[in-house]
């Protein structure tokens, strides 16, 4: 077995890399990754949670973020580019997972996509946000959640979601006003009730 | 329509900074309770933000060990396919030649081989296909062309490993 195992060793430089750090010539080694995973995996699960309304799938998509993100990163890039390019592979993703049951785009889904309840329950019994993120369209509580939970620019928003800037600008506007509505209502509703 | 405000970018700075609003600049607050659009950005913002926190605190995300592990192996296994991709294109290859060769040998001989097969069938009714002297000359053929074929195929092979490697 051993015997194999090193012909492949010697066919394939990282066919005996698993269990094991990687090669000199990869780009990050385990502990890099860990250190990267401790600062992103949080907040990468928070946008795939909200975006998706689902906690489950979420738990899904961000485990093939990394994968995918591991087999394909790239020399050179900073901490930053990183981090969206991360977002970038979790955003593809999610527009996959949305396209897979019907062909649409992003901006057909209706608001009520969500389709896990149980984990949605669990989500939002944690903010009274929830219920008002939930009447927004997935590629809002994208665009939302990236410009101001996240803090992106308009640019870094472009380059996560692959949409251009100018169109960024005007969805983004609609959107927040649509939030603002949603939210004020809500808190009109809380209001009368107590 | 008018999609931003002028304070805008000030707002947004200042939400960034996560300063409380009672150090920001009077004249940003005194706008912010006059203007709609800064008014939605500011409360939206401090929406999002706080559900961000309450959601990061909250979140349970698997080892990053057991993720390491996965990416290893999936990575070993795209690195074992790619090099048994040209093997198996090879195989593909070697048969659909060796295919064509048998039904190119079968299109031109076909009388011949036809005779030989009833001579086999009824000895009695076809004694001199048996002989058949010009299928054995076909054979000669067919061989050659499997021969040219074979050189055909490590040829393609030695073309394909050259590119590969280049």
């Amino acid at each position: 077995m051993n015997a194999i195992i090193l012909a492949w060793d010697y066919a394939i430089p990282q066919a005996g890399a698993a269990g094991t750090s990687m090669s000199a010539d990869t780009l990050m080694d385990d502990e890099a990754f860990n250190s990267f995973y401790q600062r992103t995996a949080r907040p990468l699960w928070a946008y795939l949670a909200r975006v998706s309304g689902s906690g489950s799938l979420a738990d899904d998509l961000l485990q093939e973020s990394y994968l995918r993100f591991l087999c394909a990163l790239n020399r050179g890039q900073d901490e930053e580019s990183r981090r969206r390019y991360l977002f970038r592979i979790a955003s593809n993703l999610l527009r996959d997972h949305w396209r897979r049951p019907v062909a649409a785009a992003l901006e057909d889904v209706p608001e009520s996509a969500a389709p896990d309840a149980r984990h949605s329950e669990r989500i939002d019994s944690q903010s009274v946000l929830g219920p008002a993120l939930a009447q927004m369209k997935p590629r809002e509580r994208q665009l939302l959640w990236l410009a101001y939970a996240e803090g992106s620019t308009h640019r870094e928003i472009a380059e996560i979601t692959g949409l251009g800037v100018a169109s960024i600008r005007l969805l983004l506007f609609r959107a927040r006003k649509k939030m603002a509505r949603v939210l004020r209502q809500r808190a009109l509703a809380t209001g009368r009730n107590k | 329509m008018k999609y931003f405000c002028s304070y805008q970018e000030k707002l947004v700075s200042e939400l960034r900074q996560g300063r409380p609003h009672e150090m920001w600049d009077e004249t940003l607050r005194s706008h912010i309770a006059r203007c709609r659009s800064c008014n939605d950005l500011l409360l939206v913002s401090e929406a999002l933000q706080q559900d961000r926190s309450e959601m990061v605190k909250s979140a349970q995300v698997a080892s990053p060990g057991t993720l390491w592990w996965q990416a290893q192996v999936r990575m070993r296994n795209g690195a074992m396919q790619r090099v048994t991709r040209p093997i198996a294109l090879v195989e593909k290859f070697a048969l659909a030649s060796l295919i064509s060769v048998l039904l190119a040998g079968f299109a031109w001989k076909r009388s011949e081989l036809l005779g030989w097969l009833m001579g086999v069938a009824a000895p009695s009714a076809h004694p001199a296909a048996l002989a058949a002297p010009s299928l054995i000359d076909g054979w000669a053929t067919l061989l050659m062309a499997a021969g040219l074929g074979t050189v055909a195929i490590f040829a393609g092979l030695a073309v394909y490993l050259l590119r590969e490697k280049e």
